[in-house]
């Protein structure tokens, strides 16, 4: 292997590991964390309630809003800011996704996910209770 | 237990079971399923203590125990352990119950179903010069049951005409339902039913036979007033009658697997029971209970 090419394939090497550095960075900036992260009701099917705590960061200045990933509407939205935190009451059959992103799109920066889950399942015969 | 009786009723309700067999007998999705609970529970029940001057006391024991609640069926059979809903002889009784389930429908399932009815009773007359226990043995009984499953009602009839305890015969029948709603995650409920029982159920239970009666004579010596005693416990048989039960209860999801609940039932016993002299005219039973469960 000529010295030209042993240079080009060190280049390449370089410029790989710099772009998946880049994408890396890219990925991380934005981290969004909800609490709880379970929502417990009795039996399945049934709605479950919670109040989730919501908290986001971002690495830039920027406009950003928080969604619930089946609602059109954001939930909150924040100008100018690296950090924010919402609180949504959740009423729930099924899991849950909110999702963060710039003001503008619906580009997905962060998302995190509330799962619904229960004790009892629906199924008939799993039924226990009896009063005689 | 009549072991002839019992083999030819159980012998009797396979053929039934085995007849109905059907395509819709097999409607449930899946051919096992299995649930199981351990609870701890804590509540107090009313009870009623005689004295010897025949003056009756009614009083709130308190108990805690450890229960299993159980639930396995396998295609059509099944076994049940009740737990929470099991309490003691006073109380409503759910008792450990085998069954088949030979026909389902959208809202309705039918069973072939022999359950523990009541618990054994024990009556304890503690006299000046000897002590004398009155036992009277659990009823086991087979019959049908009709369970009704709509979206937040729970209705249950049963009609248990066999009993295989000696000395016990009669029908019992029930007719009970349970409505929940919910409050955020909190299940609330509200539950009533009645229980009927012919006069030989009831009589079994709180009735008084004349040889219970003179060995109560004999237990009454030295007391002072023994032949008030004497008079007041005097061969007894109950009527027929319906037990009438109201139930308010709870249950809170702490996460998948523990759940805390609770209920305060009362009971109101036909005259027939509350007429005995085991109980004295009192016909009200109240019981609470406070659960914490784990559920497998």
């Amino acid at each position: 292997m000529t010295l030209l090419k042993q240079l080009l394939l060190l280049l390449s090497l370089l410029f790989c590991a710099y772009i998946e550095e880049a994408m890396a960075k890219d990925s991380g900036t934005v981290d969004l964390q909800i609490k709880p992260s379970q929502c417990v009701s009795l039996r399945q099917g049934q709605t479950c309630y919670v109040e989730v705590e919501v908290v986001w960061q971002s690495n830039e200045l920027g406009d950003y809003c928080l969604y619930v990933q089946s609602q059109k509407s954001p939930v909150q939205c924040w100008t100018g800011r690296i950090a924010g935190n919402a609180t949504y009451e959740a009423a729930t059959t099924d899991d849950l996704l909110f999702v963060l992103t710039p003001a503008n799109s619906r580009t997905v920066l962060a998302q995190a996910e509330l799962k619904a889950a229960w004790v009892y399942q629906k199924k008939r015969n799993a039924v226990s209770w009896r009063l005689f | 237990m009549t072991i002839s009786k019992f083999v030819t009723t159980v012998a009797a309700l396979l053929v039934v079971g085995a007849s109905s067999l059907s395509p819709a007998a097999f409607a449930n999705d899946e051919d096992f399923s299995f649930y199981a609970a351990v609870s701890i529970v804590a509540g107090a029940q009313e009870r009623i203590h005689i004295d010897p001057d025949l003056s009756s006391t009614q009083y709130m024991d308190e108990f805690w125990g450890i229960n299993l609640d159980l639930r396995a069926q396998y295609h059509g059979f099944f076994i049940e352990l009740p737990g929470n809903s099991q309490e003691t002889e006073d109380g409503q009784y759910a008792g450990p119950a085998i069954g088949y389930n030979f026909y389902n429908s959208r809202h309705w399932a039918w069973d072939v179903y022999f359950a523990n009815t009541a618990q054994e009773v024990e009556y304890r007359l503690n006299g000046p010069l000897q002590a004398y226990h009155i036992k009277r043995e659990s009823d086991e009984r087979a019959g049908l049951r009709l369970s009704g499953y709509f979206d937040q009602m729970l209705t249950q009839l049963t009609l248990m005409p066999n009993s295989f305890s000696d000395g016990i015969s009669g029908l019992e029948a029930t007719a009970s339902a349970r409505y929940d709603w919910q409050i955020r995650n909190v299940n609330v409920y509200i539950a009533g039913g009645v229980r009927y029982r012919s006069s030989e159920v009831w009589t079994h239970f709180y009735g008084l036979t004349e040889a219970d009666s003179e060995q109560i004579s004999l237990v009454a010596e030295g007391f002072e007033q023994a032949q008030r005693i004497r008079d007041y416990f005097v061969p007894y048989q109950a009527g027929s009658g319906m037990a009438l039960s109201a139930r308010v209860g709870f249950e809170y999801p702490l996460n998948q697997r523990w759940v805390v609940g609770g209920f305060v039932n009362v009971e109101r016993l036909p005259s027939g029971a509350a007429n005995s002299p085991f109980r004295d005219g009192d016909n009200v039973n109240v019981t609470s209970l406070f659960s914490l469960t784990y559920v497998f």
